[in-house]
């Protein structure tokens, strides 16, 4: 196995590190959830846990969720949707 | 003659929603006087799909069900258009799917030097329900947060609006519902629901001519 398809050690810290966030987001929710992801079909909060801990292919999708929210709050996420909201109004 | 052509597969908790939901853009095709062929349950399938837009080349098409990026498909997921087969079916008309991915390449082969309008997710649609309101979906607060900036895209066309600004009028009532949701302290779902809809604000595009209007 070549070095290039190995995740390095942070990559694997960091995906660890998300997986751990969604799973912490989704104690949180009501467990009347029902969350459907396009054609990966429709899921239970202790269903989409155990997806994440698997980290199959819905627990991945999951973690780009958050991956695209986390990157959005870094760029200022809040004051641009504020901004833009402001300007509509 | 058919102005608008709706799509409203009902055949697992998404499609159901969705087919619920979709019944207020429908009835708001009806007040301004347009002629709606509403392809409902079983009735969304390929042979009725096909043979509708071949007899009534509607104007305006509403497309809800699954999809991937090649396809978008109708009850129990039967694939009703897909590209490289029958994506010209879509060619002379405003298409809007709610349909995971398919803006991709199906869209975008629809818009390919024609003046169509796809509007369209290049990524997966996600949607959260309340268990509780499977049996009554239009009392499902939760899913209202989702769907109501879905649908501004159908009743912003049908008002007039370009797709450019039925896009930009969904994104701005998907941005509002975020912002409802950031300031809520009471609500658990609240961050999960507000990431979601920025996911969907994020992946929602508009191909073609956005200057198309009704």
């Amino acid at each position: 196995m070549s070095n290039d398809s190995k995740k390095s050690k942070k990559e694997i810290s960091t995906d660890k590190e998300i997986r751990k966030l969604v799973i912490a987001r989704l104690k949180v929710i009501s467990k009347d959830t029902i969350k459907c992801i396009g054609d990966q079909g429709s899921f239970s909060r202790d269903e989409l846990i155990k997806h994440v801990q698997d980290d199959d292919e819905v627990g991945q999708t999951m973690e780009r969720v958050e991956m695209e929210w986390l990157r959005g709050l870094k760029s200022g996420l809040v004051s641009v949707i504020y901004n833009e909201q402001e300007l509509h109004d | 003659m058919i102005d608008i052509l709706i799509t409203r597969p009902e055949h697992d908790p998404l499609t159901r929603h969705l087919s619920h939901w979709n019944k207020k853009v429908k009835e708001e095709a009806l007040k301004k006087g347009y002629q709606v062929a509403d392809l409902h349950k079983e009735k969304a399938n390929k042979k009725e799909f096909e043979g509708r837009m071949r007899k009534t080349a509607p104007i305006l098409v509403l497309l809800n069900g699954h999809g991937d990026i090649y396809s978008i498909c109708g009850h129990d997921n039967e694939t009703l258009v897909r590209a490289g087969e029958n994506s010209s079916l879509l060619k002379k008309c405003i298409t809007y799917a709610v349909a995971c991915s398919c803006a991709k390449v199906l869209g975008a082969e629809v818009c390919d030097k024609t003046a169509a309008s796809f509007i369209g997710y290049d990524d997966y649609f996600i949607l959260n329900l309340d268990r509780k309101c499977l049996a009554n979906p239009l009392q499902d607060r939760r899913a209202e947060r989702f769907l109501e900036p879905s649908n501004r895209i159908g009743i912003s066309l049908i008002k007039g609006h370009t797709c450019k600004e039925a896009s930009k009028n969904s994104k701005q009532s998907f941005r509002r519902n975020i912002i409802t949701l950031l300031t809520s302290s009471s609500d658990p779902e609240a961050i999960e629901d507000a990431k979601d809809l920025f996911w969907n604000m994020n992946h929602q595009v508009c191909l073609g001519d956005g200057n198309a209007c009704l």
